[in-house]
């Protein structure tokens, strides 16, 4: 059973002129499975990742969620699906600078259903898992780039997601901060959480075990080594 | 029940039972009240804020209220003090003459009033006093000089009219006019003597002394002894009076149809004598007399309450709008800076309710503590008040623990409209904004 699986989906933005961010796009992503998804800027990456992460609808196509078909789910069922099922990293990281490192944190489990009693032990869990055990009660403004990124991580994996999507997750990120969140993404994938990441990054690219690549709204497979990527830079 | 899907398990959540979901309800409830207190501790300044302001316009209202409460019983008091326990009684016109059953009483002249209406009125248990009073210059058209042929004092252009007025003394005592008790009781016989008021003295250029031996007034050529002076104030007004006894007053007018009667009742009795004082002085015509009801008075008391109340009511809602509009305010800036981050809650699974929750528990956590304070406020405002005018502090604890329900009504509002464009917020554009 695949972990997620698209089929011929679309998404056309009504606005003037009709924008056609997707056309059909097929993808499927199987448990435990490391994605990459490459694409110049308005390729439909985001929106890719936003009809994946059930924060936006498709205008048309298939979306079976671990066999289930959410293409068509409603307000509530997506939000549910989205706390039990996802786990999301933003390029911004999206750290609140006014909370401290556990607060962000707790708001990963906020919607999780995960009860108030076992929530502190998550939360301490995870933040020792990536290494910021130190910082707890840190305020995010604090944080450096790297920490805040590993917060990010921790925050969308403290729920324990079945799928980790990561849009540009180390593009602001120095070589070992990069490494640091890429080894977080292969123990979760280690756990059969299927991981797609968006990124530019030719060593992100690499880390992948698949690479597909968005090219005005529609996908294709390229070949595994990209090393053509840092002889031509980002797409 | 878990659906086995492969590698992959679906949760499929059964069904909660009901302690379950009560749970589970006060578990999201405890959230978003965690929530709104880790966000105010992070925005003190902010939250401390819209605290004062709802706590200054609660307040307000309420202090105001309590203020005016305090000042419409004040003024009520006054108005008791000086008029609650009168009752007026005038002679109901019919037309067809005095021609009372008691006119025989009169000696010469046919009277509605009876000539023992004193003796009537003392005899009702709860009367302090009471007496009769006749207007003769509306009746008679008196001249009155101060020597005899001299000219008329209050004709002329530019001068005060003299009031000529008979009384009996019970009617002094009622209206408790300041009269020399020594000579009022000439008041309840026929001697020509009468007593004036400061304005009358000074129009008829009569020194105001102690003793007034040998100082006279004329009226329609007769002489009249001055045997003293009146106070101007009260309800008698007598300043420009030139008060002569009642009996000689009607001898010259020739009717009693214009008479009225002043009762003075116990404290707190008005009610009850304005109800039999009619049928105590004429029992065998009551409907001859009316008596004007303390029930009046008590009625502009409570208006005069009720208008005050508006006022402040008014007043404290302006102020509460005010505060609404500034709490709106300042929670739409609030949700406007935080897009990013109600994105971010919702692409962690919360739900457009949750997010609107956080925002709507915030505006009434901020209007609770608010109301607090502006219980507080109102509570010392109202007894500062209260010893500052010498007032007494009318303080009443329902009231005042409405503060805290107010402001979270007040919260309720203010945030609604901000809860709802947060919650309309699209998580997908939201988390890519910064």
């Amino acid at each position: 059973m695949s972990a997620l699986d698209l089929s011929g989906v679309t998404k056309t933005y009504l606005v003037d002129p009709p924008v056609e961010a997707l056309r059909g796009v097929d993808l499927t992503v199987e448990p435990g499975e490391r994605v990459a998804v490459l694409g110049r800027s308005g390729a439909g990456k985001s929106t890719l990742l936003n009809i994946v992460g059930l924060l936006d609808e498709p205008t048309s196509g298939t979306y079976l969620l671990a066999g289930q078909d959410v293409s068509a789910s409603g307000s509530a069922e997506r939000d549910r699906l989205r706390a039990e099922t996802f786990g999301f990293v933003f390029q911004e990281s999206h750290v609140l600078g006014h909370r401290t490192a556990a607060q962000n944190v707790w708001l990963g489990l906020m919607a999780s259903g995960v009860a108030r009693r076992e929530r502190d032990v998550r939360i301490a869990e995870v933040l020792e898992r990536v290494g910021l055990t130190h910082r707890a009660d840190s305020l995010g403004r604090l944080l450096s780039g790297g920490e805040k990124q590993r917060l990010a991580v921790a925050r969308a994996v403290v729920a324990r997601p079945r799928v980790l999507l990561a849009d540009e997750p180390t593009g602001n990120l120095d070589d070992a901060n990069a490494t640091s969140v890429l080894d977080l993404f292969d123990e979760q994938a280690a756990q059969g959480v299927a991981v797609v990441v968006i990124t530019h990054d030719a060593r992100t690219a690499q880390w992948a075990d698949r690479v597909v690549t968005l090219v005005d709204g529609r996908l294709a497979s390229v070949p595994h080594d990209v090393s053509w990527l840092d002889r031509v830079g980002a797409p | 029940m878990t659906v086995e899907l492969g590698s992959f398990p679906l949760a499929v959540e059964p069904a909660a039972p009901r302690a379950g979901r009560w749970r589970a309800g006060v578990a999201r409830v405890q959230d978003v009240v965690d929530d709104v207190l880790v966000e105010l501790a992070s925005r003190r300044a902010r939250a401390l804020l819209m605290v004062v302001a709802v706590g200054l316009s609660t307040g307000a209202l309420q202090a105001s209220v309590g203020i005016s409460t305090q000042a419409a019983q004040q003024i009520g008091a006054d108005i008791a003090a000086s008029t609650l326990d009168l009752t007026s009684v005038s002679v109901v016109p019919t037309g067809d003459g005095p021609g009372g059953a008691d006119a025989a009483s009169a000696s010469e002249v046919a009277t509605i009033l009876p000539a023992d209406t004193e003796e009537r009125l003392a005899g009702i248990d709860l009367v302090d006093s009471g007496g009769r009073r006749l207007d003769v210059s509306g009746a008679a058209s008196p001249v009155v000089t101060r020597l005899p042929g001299g000219d008329e004092v209050g004709r002329g252009e530019g001068e005060q009219q003299l009031d000529v007025v008979a009384v009996t003394s019970g009617y002094l005592r009622a209206a408790r006019t300041e009269a020399p008790t020594a000579s009022t009781f000439l008041l309840d016989g026929d001697t020509p003597v009468v007593l004036l008021g400061p304005g009358a003295a000074e129009a008829l250029d009569v020194p105001v002394v102690d003793d007034p031996t040998g100082l006279q007034v004329w009226i329609d050529g007769q002489p009249y002894d001055v045997v003293g002076f009146v106070g101007g104030a009260g309800p008698a007004a007598l300043e420009n009076a030139v008060v002569m006894p009642y009996a000689r007053g009607l001898a010259t007018v020739g009717r009693d149809d214009d008479a009225s009667v002043l009762v003075r009742a116990l404290p707190g009795a008005g009610a009850q004598v304005a109800s039999v004082v009619a049928q105590a002085v004429r029992p065998d015509a009551p409907e001859r007399l009316s008596a004007s009801s303390v029930v009046s008075m008590s009625t502009l008391r409570r208006g005069v309450s009720t208008q005050m109340d508006k006022l402040a009511a008014w007043t404290g809602t302006v102020l509460m709008v005010l505060t609404i509009l500034l709490i709106a305010n300042s929670m739409i800036v609030a949700v406007t800076s935080r897009t990013t981050e109600i994105g971010l809650r919702r692409a962690l699974g919360c739900s457009r309710a949750q997010v609107g929750a956080v925002f709507l528990a915030e505006g009434m956590l901020i209007g609770f503590l608010g109301g607090l304070v502006g219980a507080a406020i109102a509570a010392t405002s109202v007894v500062a008040a209260a010893a500052l005018n010498g007032w007494s502090a009318v303080l009443s604890p329902g009231w005042i623990a409405v503060g805290p329900l107010i402001g979270v009504a007040v919260g309720l509002v203010a945030s609604a409209y901000p809860a709802r464009r947060a919650a309309t917020i699209s998580p997908a554009l939201a988390v890519r904004s910064e």
